[in-house]
């Protein structure tokens, strides 16, 4: 560089030129091998998960289309900020409203032809609900994710395993990060009043004819006791029983959340105006869906029974 | 019809024998289940909470301080459920006998008809579209299922009587294939409602719990009128079994009789469906038990049926709501369970006891 500094101005300019030109040459090329390493990489770059079926899912990254065949699937997805990839949706997905407008590919039965016809990256499912769907769509070569979470920290996990196929960690952690934190504050004001209070019995009735409610190992039974309250149906051995309703005389809730009946209706019905939750008021009803769902708005759900069973104790 | 008056006083005197003998095995299952269940009472509260409420002698019952919790759940918890069960196994029972003789059929029963295809649509309209309540106490299934049970029974009853002359075979035959269409809709709208598939499901098991007296009221006019006019019928029926000719010579019109009684059965059906879903066996088991104990003349076989019906729904009820307590199980399950093995417990001892 010295040497050719001493030169006249000229020359200078003229090496000047041609060395810029080389540096960009070289800049373009590297930049150029880089970037075909990078997408030469992709193709290559997959990812296998293990999931609920204890299946391997092998998909490729990154994901461009993905069908979602359960509500909670869906709220997942989008939560994650992957709406626009998801092409196809069940007529139940109704949340978030953007869902609605998205092409259906079943109701109860999935319409595997219509899937097969997307050919998505990825599908994902719901593994006790739809193993024949699930079996048929992996035998033709499409992956597919199944999700099963049974409780409140299967469904964070879900959202990270989702996140690690679709390739959006960061918004899974982000996410689960958030609901985990808000899982904790509610913990927090729910064990406080318990200290205060004890904790409320409360009745869910899932349906009136026949009485049915939710039983040990579903998700409102465990939201109910991380809300503070005691589930007075714990002990009925199954997740959806039929119910006693002289049971429900006898254990004399405080609390009664309906998710399809009108508040009025069981506040009518004459063999119930001893118990306590009739006697005060205490009768509400919460969307099903913020209680049943296995996605990330069961954490809304909490803070609405929290609400419910300990009212003021969310301020 | 002159009967042979010695035959005839022993008949009568045997039919009143078996008739009170059942209605006290009825009232014995009636309190016996008034007195157990999921929670457990002692006895004594039981009998006094019970007979303190029967006029007469109410005033030689001690109040024995029996807590105000026990005193719902007997009285407005359990006791309108067994009267149900009985109101409801009395009318499938009593439909089921007069059917099976009405058609000379032995597979006859009370959905034979089509009514209990009705009433699933109409209930099941009623659980998918969230239809609203108009009455306390009442939800909207029981009534749709009502009234779409009774639209089946009309359809039914139009459809088989377009020629006049009502032949019994296109009365069955316009009733399978009414209730094949019905079954068809139906699965069409649990199919495209896929969120209320497990409710509906469990009314189709059919189930007598969370019942109060709403739904009490609403079966029993429907149920006693329908018993009364089959019960009146009943020495027609016997003629009408012999065939049309030797009825008509006998003094009975068959063809406005059978009408009568097909829709007596009918309108007791369609009551009893709506209020209790589609509980099975019932309406089979019992007037096949009930006919080879007393014999096919149906003066005896109707009421001794319906009765009958009341015993058996009561106790599956009873083992029902307390076997897996707190949780309870469909009846229709609990009678299948328990009708089919006795059903051939009977058959057999009738067999050897032939030969």
């Amino acid at each position: 560089m010295d040497a050719n500094r001493c030169v006249g101005d000229s020359g200078f300019r003229m090496r000047s030129v041609i060395l810029k030109g080389l540096v960009f040459a070289i800049i373009i090329a590297v930049f150029g091998a880089m970037a075909i390493g990078v997408s030469i990489d992709a193709e290559e770059r997959g990812i296998t998960v293990i999931d609920a079926l204890g299946s391997e899912v092998k998909v490729e990254l990154p994901v461009q289309t993905i069908v979602s065949i359960a509500p909670s699937n869906t709220e997942i997805l989008f939560a994650l900020g992957l709406g626009e990839k998801v092409i196809g949706v069940t007529e139940a997905c109704d949340y978030p409203p953007d869902a609605k407008s998205k092409p259906k590919v079943g109701q109860v039965e999935m319409n595997i032809e219509k899937i097969v016809e997307m050919s998505p990256d990825l599908v994902v499912a719901v593994a006790s609900m739809q193993l024949p769907a699930i079996q048929t769509l992996s035998r033709l070569g499409i992956p597919v994710l199944a999700l099963d979470p049974k409780t409140i920290q299967d469904v964070l996990d879900s959202i990270v395993l989702v996140g690690k196929v679709t390739g959006t960690e960061e918004a899974a952690r982000l996410l689960t990060q958030k609901l985990g934190k808000q899982i904790q504050d509610i913990q927090l004001k729910a064990a406080k009043a318990v200290a205060e209070e004890g904790r409320p019995r409360v009745f869910v009735e899932v349906w009136d004819d026949p009485l049915m409610t939710a039983g040990p190992g579903t998700f409102i039974d465990e939201l109910i006791r991380i809300a503070g309250g005691e589930n007075i149906s714990c002990d009925a051995g199954m997740e959806w029983p039929e119910f006693s309703a002289e049971v429900v005389v006898q254990r004399d809730p405080d609390v009664i959340i309906t998710i399809w009946q009108d508040v009025d209706n069981v506040r009518m019905r004459p063999a119930w105006k001893r118990i306590s939750a009739v006697k005060t008021g205490r009768i509400h009803k919460v969307n099903p869906d913020i209680l049943t769902r296995p996605g990330p708005r069961l954490v809304e759900g909490l803070s609405e029974l929290l609400e419910i069973i300990h009212p003021g104790s969310l301020d | 019809m002159k009967p042979d008056p010695v035959t005839h006083s022993a008949y009568r005197a045997k039919r009143k024998k078996s008739l009170v003998i059942l209605t006290i095995l009825l009232f014995a299952a009636m309190v016996i289940a008034a007195g157990v269940g999921a929670v457990t009472i002692p006895i004594a509260e039981v009998a006094s909470i019970l007979f303190r409420r029967i006029p007469y002698i109410s005033k030689y019952i001690p109040n024995i301080g029996a807590q105000d919790v026990y005193e719902t759940i007997i009285l407005e918890v359990r006791l309108p459920r067994i009267l149900l069960a009985v109101i409801i196994g009395g009318a499938l029972a009593g439909a089921g006998a007069t059917l099976q003789g009405l058609f000379g059929n032995p597979l006859a029963d009370p959905y034979i008809m089509g009514i209990s295809s009705g009433a699933a649509l109409g209930a099941t309209i009623a659980i998918s579209y969230k239809l609203p309540s108009f009455f306390p106490g009442l939800s909207s299934v029981p009534i749709a299922a009502f009234l779409a049970s009774i639209a089946t029974m009309t359809a039914v009853y139009f459809l088989a009587g377009v020629s006049g002359r009502v032949s019994m075979d296109t009365y069955l035959l316009s009733g399978v294939v009414v209730s094949s269409f019905l079954w068809a809709v139906m699965s069409f709208i649990m199919m495209l409602s896929g969120d209320s598939l497990r409710e509906i499901m469990m009314w189709l098991m059919g189930s007598l719990s969370n019942k109060g007296y709403a739904h009490v009221k609403m079966a029993f006019p429907y149920v006693g009128f329908g018993i009364s006019v089959l019960l009146v019928m009943a020495r027609d029926l016997n003629l009408i079994c012999l065939g049309d000719d030797e009825a008509r010579h006998l003094g009975v019109d068959p063809e406005p009789a059978k009408r009568i009684i097909m829709l007596a059965s009918s309108l007791v059906t369609a009551a009893s469906v709506s209020v209790g879903g589609i509980i099975g066996f019932v309406g089979l088991i019992v007037p096949h038990t009930v006919r080879m104990v007393l014999g096919p003349d149906h003066r005896l076989l109707l009421p001794a049926s319906v009765i009958a019906g009341g015993i058996f729904l009561v106790s599956a009820d009873t083992v029902a709501r307390t076997l897996i307590a707190p949780s309870e199980i469909p009846v229709g399950v609990i009678t299948a369970l328990v009708g089919a093995p006795f059903f051939f417990y009977v058959l057999r001892r009738r067999k050897m006891s032939e030969s």
